[in-house]
């Protein structure tokens, strides 16, 4: 229960992520190799659950905030981007829509397949 | 008066407070259209702007929250570690459905920016904005793309995605909550997923999924992809 612990053994593991980015030559971003590095330790065993749950819950359900100074920065480069808003907000539409239908298309045929393989329950409806 | 602008616990203060009331014009109203982020950034930007205070100075308070997004990031681990069962019994289709949809996403992403005639520079930090919002900053980032722009567009897809996805996939005959949930949260990451949870259970721990699997997914899309296409 003690966050300040807690949030040690997460930065711990951003620490390590910094260096495995470094040694990869940043072929893969230091947050992405942190994560994946905390969760082999979960899996595996040396860390627990609640070694770490508090705080990350803590940071997750406030994650939206921690991305407000991104944000403004908006108001930076406002002008650079100004004429290419409604274009950007376009991309944005019609790619979410593409991304969804990829990803029920290729769910719906890996079930096809599986259950044509076997006939054990999924979890179908 | 004046000293309280450039001070970087005023803003702190502020911007706390801001985010405080999104949260509670979202509860209010349970509208996707009022995310917290949106509202706050709307807000202490007019702010700024009224209060003729330059970013550089917001930036001083900016840096103490954004500390926190590498530690939050490392902390999605524990989600996922949570729901090891469900992603051990489903392997196949989230992975498989993670990846095509993944990579749909950064492949539309080049097409529609090019159709639409957008620079290099905004393509490279749009590449990345299907997932969530702390992996999409740090690839735009190895891109070389802007990371504000990528903030954007990512609370933006996110929107779009709980707003529209589930009409949508309904529209196109997907009546599976495995599918359902999938779909949503590769396409349209946590903003998704909180709409996902509404639809049900399943649909939201699948989506919750595949904020993560996807997120990873695409991360190891992007890099293999620039260290292939330069």
């Amino acid at each position: 229960m003690n966050y300040i612990k807690q949030l040690g053994v997460l930065l711990a593991c951003c620490v390590a992520g910094d260096a495995l980015s470094i040694l990869l030559r940043g072929a893969l971003p230091s947050n992405v190799l942190g994560l994946t590095l905390l969760l082999l330790l979960l899996i595996f065993g040396p860390i627990r659950l609640h070694h770490v749950e508090h705080t990350a819950d803590f940071l997750l359900q406030n994650m939206a905030f921690f991305f407000l100074p991104a944000c403004l920065g908006v108001l930076e480069i406002f002008a650079q981007i100004k004429s290419e808003i409604l274009a950007i907000l376009a991309v944005c539409i019609l790619t979410t829509l593409c991304t969804a239908a990829a990803t029920a298309f290729t769910v719906h045929i890996v079930f096809r397949l599986q259950n044509r393989e076997s006939e054990e329950a999924f979890d179908h409806d | 008066m004046t000293e309280l602008l450039s001070s970087s616990t005023f803003w702190m203060a502020l911007s706390i407070g801001c985010y405080a009331l999104g949260v509670k014009i979202q509860q209010k109203t349970g509208s996707p259209l009022c995310n917290p982020l949106l509202i706050a950034a709307l807000l202490v930007g007019v702010l700024l702007v009224a209060t003729g205070t330059t970013y550089q100075t917001y930036e001083s308070a900016g840096q103490l929250i954004a500390f926190f997004l590498t530690p939050a990031t490392v902390a999605l681990a524990v989600p996922i570690y949570r729901k090891l069962d469900v992603l051990r019994k489903n392997l196949v289709p989230i992975l498989a459905g993670a990846l095509v949809g993944s990579l749909t996403s950064i492949l539309s992403v080049l097409l529609f920016s090019r159709l639409f005639g957008l620079s290099d520079l905004t393509t490279r930090a749009l590449v990345p904005k299907s997932v969530t919002t702390p992996i999409a900053v740090a690839l735009s980032e190895m891109l070389g793309g802007l990371a504000p722009i990528t903030a954007i567009a990512v609370v933006f897809t996110g929107i779009v995605g709980a707003i529209l996805l589930p009409t949508f996939l309904k529209c196109i005959g997907v009546r599976n909550p495995v599918q359902m949930g999938l779909s949503i949260g590769t396409a349209a990451h946590a903003v998704g997923t909180s709409r996902a949870l509404e639809l049900g259970e399943t649909e939201g721990a699948m989506s919750g999924l595949a904020i993560g699997v996807a997120g990873l997914l695409t991360a190891l899309l992007v890099s293999f992809g620039s260290v292939l296409f330069g």
